[in-house]
């Protein structure tokens, strides 16, 4: 699929995949039967309260890495370098930020208010029906961008497993064919449209069917998975590069790729079919690389968009002698794109700010840098996915363990993919055609480098169970929002266990469809997306849950300010900047990322609208405080 | 109960102060160490330290096995056990949630 140098997963990699698959789905099945004879929603959205610490620990690290840490950061990593270090250090804090700041009392006052959602948790808190509609309103639309990003990044990770699989080739090439000049999804890949179903259908199942308890102990066994994956990548990529010292040291000669246009001289007589990905010999010397399929007709030289590599010494070493013989690319004068900064930049990939498209500041400024470090950290602790989790463990001494644990975890995965992806730069040239690709083709270059290609299925297996260990969460939660909140609350309140479940099998089923349908014509960048549902989350509820749980005086009245205000400017400064560039991405004020202005903008909207309304009962506030 | 809340409530409040506070010494660490060293090297050579950048290892490797440290101390030992309120007396079922809300409000 994507060129001379990287191979596709070998048939023993689908086996083991497979495998991996099987398990997931024994382990929903098994989850199905322990819920038998047990109330359902207490046990079916929030495993009866009663998680343990390998469960809590695991679930919470296993959704918190989700498919941005695995397939949307290593594109940065590789796109930006070593920057993504200081991107990503905020995750330093977040077992004692993300983790420890809210959940003792987050599991404390649910208890005590007998709510298994935060939505219900909000409405009770403040004794205030109309925060808990609009908490479970803004959860529903910001959970659902955060899902779409995850369907396209378990969809990219099947397309590149199954790429040389022949009657999945033959599938996609006659879906492709069918959906040619639909409006929408016309554009889209056929095997990606076939992997994004295949996805959503064995997530959806497994979800609906093992409900809160399969997901946490499906999450147990990825995080596992996960970890092994990245700790055998790490040393399988610095073996290939030659240790990390050499690898800092290549990287530093090398300068960004840059994209351009150019046309194809061939002298063949015949038509010819080149794909997206195919590396070729420019008339200059160098080396580029087809950012789109073309089809060559004699007589016809197409002008194509390409990449083409810049002073990329191991791309030369390792691309020699494996070129189309007799195919030239003739590059465009002047249609060079040169990057807003790091073209021709020495050094660019091993320091800050890392080399950017369209930002003269490059990629990582200190404002933003600070941004992320707040980012990670409280847009964490603001995620009602995490603090769903929060209200689950048993006791808090699993939640100490639990910290420690997280910690752990978080330092082996997240440090080792920044070394494991700036020596992918080495090993995979020219990935930028298939930015969000380079986990999988990282798994599946390195093992087939290593003489192991049946361990891909094991590498492969990593980032699509941290992919589905954030959708089936996700999903959950969506299901819960839908039916705990809006259905058994305020439409059917003596609605039976039956009718709730099949309720809840239904919502994940329709939510997931969806999903495939917005995900069937997906935006380019994966991280986007979620960075923009993480903000708008984190800054939609940090504020009024945080404030709600510590400080006393705060009412539903400041409740609604806060999600309202939050939600807001997240919205206006991503939409300025659509307006602006046309491009889908935050519009940073003064430097700093929309969640930053979002949660101080909320947490002040609290306060002002909390002193400004009535103080809440003296019962409530004893009921959640005690006394002092 | 409500007493045992109450302390419970201002430990929680304390281990708040400490987090938050742990929190801007790391922020002002990496963010500012960063800031000063991070931007130096353009040049095709670069300064390492175990093979990475050293910046990397100064700003961003080390903060991150000192945080783990803290982590680790906050976890065992500033962070107090708190017996957290058995609700299986209270039942998540919709209709008995439904009908303790109304009574709230009737009482409120």
């Amino acid at each position: 699929m994507t060129g001379v140098l990287a191979s596709a997963a070998s048939d023993s990699a689908i086996v083991s995949f497979s495998v991996y698959l099987a398990v997931v789905f024994l382990l929903a099945w098994l989850a199905n039967r322990a819920q038998s004879g047990k109330s359902f929603v207490g046990e079916y959205f929030l495993g009866s309260r009663n998680i343990g610490l390998w469960g809590f620990a695991l679930t919470y690290a296993a959704t918190a890495a989700s498919g941005g840490s695995f397939m949307g950061f290593p594109s940065l990593i590789y796109t930006h370098g070593w920057v993504l270090a200081w991107w990503i250090a905020g995750y330093c804090m977040a077992p004692l930020i993300a983790l420890g700041l809210l959940a003792k009392r987050i599991n404390q006052v649910s208890r005590l208010a007998g709510a298994i959602t935060v939505p219900e948790l909000l409405r009770k808190r403040f004794d205030n029906q109309t925060v808990g509609t609009v908490a479970t309103l803004m959860l529903v639309v910001f959970m659902f961008f955060f899902l779409l990003a995850q369907f396209k990044a378990g969809a990219e990770i099947m397309t590149v497993l199954l790429s040389d699989v022949e009657f999945v080739q033959q599938a996609a090439n006659a879906t492709e064919a069918r959906l040619d000049g639909w409006r929408w999804i016309g554009e889209a890949d056929g095997d990606f449209v076939l992997c994004l179903l295949f996805f959503a259908v064995a997530v959806v199942v497994y979800t609906s069917y093992g409900g809160y308890l399969a997901v946490v102990w499906t999450d147990v066994m990825q995080g596992i998975v996960m970890l092994i994956g990245v700790l055998i990548m790490l040393g399988l990529a610095l073996w290939q590069v030659g240790g990390l010292e050499s690898a800092t040291q290549q990287l530093a000669r090398m300068t960004p790729p840059e994209f351009g246009k150019a046309t194809i001289d061939s002298p063949v007589d015949e038509d010819l079919d080149l794909r997206k990905g195919t590396w070729l010999q420019t008339q200059a010397g160098g080396i580029a690389r087809l950012n789109e399929n073309v089809t060559i007709t004699e007589g016809i030289e197409p002008e194509v968009e390409v990449l083409f590599l810049t002073r990329d010494d191991s791309a030369y070493q390792q691309l020699e002698g494996k070129l189309p013989p007799h195919i030239t690319a003739v590059e465009t004068p002047g249609s060079r794109e040169k990057l807003a900064y790091g073209s021709d930049k020495a050094g660019v990939y091993v320091s800050a700010p890392g080399p950017h498209k369209d930002n003269p500041t490059g990629f990582l400024p200190v404002a933003l840098a600070l941004s992320f470090f707040v980012f990670w950290n409280f847009s964490g602790a603001g995620q009602p996915s995490y603090m769903v989790r929060q209200m689950s463990f048993r006791d808090t001494r699993i939640l100490r363990r639990s910290m420690v644990m997280v910690a752990v975890f978080f330092g082996l995965i997240y440090f080792p993919l920044v070394v494991i992806f700036t020596s992918a730069r080495l090993l995979l040239p020219g990935m930028e055609v298939y930015a969000d690709r380079i986990m999988p083709e990282m798994a599946s270059h390195l093992t087939t480098a290593a003489g192991i290609p049946w361990l891909a299925g094991l590498l492969f297996a990593a980032p699509f169970a941290a992919v589905m260990s954030s959708v089936d969460s996700f999903l959950l939660l969506l299901s819960s929002g839908i039916v705990r909140d809006i259905y058994q609350q305020r439409i059917n309140p003596d609605a039976p266990d039956s009718t709730l479940r099949k309720l809840s099998y239904a919502t994940t089923i329709i939510v997931g469809l969806l999903a495939v349908v917005a995900m069937l014509n997906p935006p380019p960048f994966l991280q986007t997306l979620i960075v923009f549902a993480s903000a708008g989350l984190g800054a939609s509820f940090l504020a009024p849950v945080a404030m709600g749980l510590f400080w006393k005086r705060m009412t539903g009245e400041g409740a609604l300010a806060g999600m309202f205000s939050g939600a807001t400017v997240i919205l206006v400064l991503y939409s300025w900047q659509y307006w602006q560039t046309g491009e889908f991405g935050p519009y940073n004020v003064m430097g700093l990322d929309p969640f930053v202005w979002g949660a101080l903008i909320s947490a002040f909207s609290v306060v002002i609208v909390s002193l400004t309304s009535p103080a809440p009962p003296a019962p409530l506030v004893e009921k959640y405080f005690g006394r002092d | 109960m409500t007493d045992e809340l109450g302390e419970s409530f201002r430990q929680s409040r304390r281990e708040l102060t400490f987090q938050l506070g742990t929190w801007t010494i790391f922020a002002a660490w990496v963010v500012g160490y960063g800031s000063n060293t991070a931007f130096e090297a353009e040049s095709e050579t670069v300064v390492t330290t175990l093979g990475m950048p050293s910046w990397i290892v100064w700003g961003i490797a080390v903060p991150w096995i000192v945080a783990f440290a803290i982590t680790v101390f906050f976890a065992g030992w500033f962070m107090k056990d708190t017996a957290l309120v058995d609700d299986s007396a209270e039942s998540t079922d919709a209709a008995e949630s439904q009908g303790s809300l109304q009574q709230e409000s009737v009482e409120s």
